[in-house]
């Protein structure tokens, strides 16, 4: 479990160490480059297993801490797959895939019950829960960290003043509008700092100012120690390598 | 903030349906209201049997012609044994009497001499007559060489030992059914409360929630309806039979107050167990692959 620091953001447990992967490059100031903790590790070859749509040229993907990575080169319908198996929802054959440390195909039911309170997701089968407020929604990955009160409410808080989301907060969320809800996930994703966010092409939908707050919150998280995973559709088909934030 | 929100979640699940719960409570009352009046009626049914066949008697004829000092041993030995609460010795002249009695007439007016024999009737404890316990005494009394021969009404005994038999398997039936009803009753509005909220219930799974998390609510929910459905049962048949002018058997056969307790706690047990078993189904029908 992560310990945050209500001054200087959270400070994560040391993952497993690797060195920085080919097709990683570092967040511009994040505290990467050779010793950084491997993030998460997908294999080729089950990349190649799961993309029935395209070629994937054997890449396999890795992201180390303090990283952004954004991929492209996904189908739509591989990369919810992916992100099906990172969170648990679809088992995953063993050595294949390593999220924070863990072999996901070795994990039991309660390690990746844990493993996804460490994870952030916005998009794919993620969704806002709609009988809560949005404050309470920013609230629960929190609640099932463990988190103390008062740190609590400063993170809820913070994401909500970062994302410019406060007017919001006692909104219930089936009132919002979709731009809102978006924004309202992307915070739920990254309100209990999470050690992995994962987006589903979240820019889409915002318009530049809001864009430049989500971006400012990735850029913050990032130095934080964080890894970002975005998963893009708009150069599908195009681009044959991998973008780097 | 875990027991706020687990709170909030109770109530939300309330709220949501509310009908729902009236309607379930009102058919678990019912139910538990069926089977409290089978409870009280299988009590009522025991002491009805129990009164019954404490009125057996058993009676032994001696081969003595008159009461020695070896009869009154054996006399002595009688009152003394377990479960006997009286003996009553008949002798040849009282015997005499109660046959006049019984016929209305002397048929033994022309007879020189007294052929009846000597006899102790014996009345039992409450509670102490069955084939069994009077089969052990019959036999035992029947190896004393005093004693001519013994007589109790064993088909009789038989007969209502079987009946009771009958209907206490009956009761049984009914009471499961009754309790199974309950059961199943919870077990459905939880299953269509965790249907009702699937999504909902998804997403927190995906955020990291256990089954314990996602499951607790309704399991209070279940231990809850079923405690205040036995409750209210109870207390409806409380106010009843004190409004109403019962039978002195039915009224005494009422539980006391302890096992009424004991009751609505099996209760809130069994929704809970209801409450469960929809629990692990309807979460389990979820789980990832």
């Amino acid at each position: 479990m992560n310990d945050i620091d209500m001054n200087n953001g959270p400070q994560r447990n040391d993952q497993s160490h690797s060195e920085s992967g080919a097709n990683s490059l570092p967040e511009q100031g994040g505290a990467r480059g050779a010793g950084s903790p491997e993030v998460l590790s997908v294999s080729a070859d089950f990349i190649d297993e799961i993309e029935t749509e395209r070629r994937t040229h054997d890449r396999s993907v890795r992201i180390f801490a303090s990283e952004r990575l954004e991929i492209d080169w996904l189908s739509n319908k591989a990369a919810r797959r992916l992100v099906s198996h990172l969170v648990g929802v679809l088992r995953s054959p063993p050595n294949r895939i390593s999220a924070l440390g863990e072999d996901l195909g070795k994990s039991s039911r309660r390690q990746i019950t844990r493993l996804r309170r460490r994870i952030g997701v916005a998009g794919f089968q993620f969704e806002l829960i709609q009988d809560l407020s949005v404050k309470e929604n920013l609230e629960f990955p929190c609640i099932l960290k463990r988190l103390p009160k008062q740190q609590i409410k400063f993170l809820v808080e913070k994401i909500a003043s970062g994302l410019n989301l406060e007017y919001l907060l006692d909104e219930k969320v089936e009132y919002l509008g979709s731009a809102d809800k978006r924004m309202a996930l992307i915070a739920r994703a990254l309100t209990h700092a999470p050690e992995l966010f994962i987006g589903e092409s979240i820019e889409v939908g915002l318009d530049s100012g809001r864009r430049a707050l989500v971006d400012s919150e990735l850029k913050r998280m990032t130095l934080g120690g964080g890894a970002v995973l975005l998963f893009s559709q708009a150069n599908s088909g195009k681009s044959e390598n991998q973008n780097r934030g | 903030m875990s027991g706020n929100y687990f709170t909030r979640e109770l109530g939300r699940i309330l709220r949501r349906s509310p009908l729902s719960h009236l309607g379930s409570l009102a058919v678990t009352t019912l139910l538990f209201a069926l089977f409290n009046l089978i409870w009280i009626g299988s009590r009522a049914a025991d002491r009805y049997y129990e009164q019954l066949v404490s009125s057996l008697t058993m009676e032994l004829f001696f081969e003595a012609e008159e009461i020695d000092d070896n009869l009154s041993r054996r006399i002595a030995i009688l009152e003394k044994t377990p479960g006997v609460s009286s003996v009553e010795i008949i002798s040849k002249d009282r015997a005499r009497e109660r046959l006049r009695e019984r016929l209305g007439i002397d048929y033994l007016s022309k007879e020189k001499r007294n052929p009846l024999p000597i006899s102790a009737l014996l009345s039992f404890q409450f509670g102490f007559p069955s084939s069994e316990s009077m089969g052990a005494l019959e036999r035992k009394f029947k190896a004393w060489e005093e004693v001519r021969d013994v007589s109790y009404s064993r088909l009789w005994l038989k007969t209502v030992e079987n009946n009771r038999e009958i209907i206490r398997n009956a009761l049984i039936i009914l009471l499961s059914a009754t309790l199974v009803g309950a059961m199943l009753n919870v077990a459905v509005l939880s299953a269509l409360l965790i249907g009702g909220k699937s999504n909902h219930l998804r997403q927190l799974r995906l955020l990291g929630a256990g089954g314990a998390r996602l499951g607790a609510p309704y399991l209070v929910e279940g231990a809850a309806l079923a405690t205040l459905s036995a409750s209210l049962s109870w207390a409806l048949l409380l106010w009843a039979s004190s409004q109403l002018e019962l039978p002195a058997l039915i009224r005494e056969s009422g539980p006391p107050i302890n096992e009424i307790l004991i009751l609505i706690s099996a209760a809130a047990t069994l929704g809970f167990t209801g409450a469960l078993f929809a629990v692990i189904r309807s979460l389990g029908k979820n789980r990832e692959k």
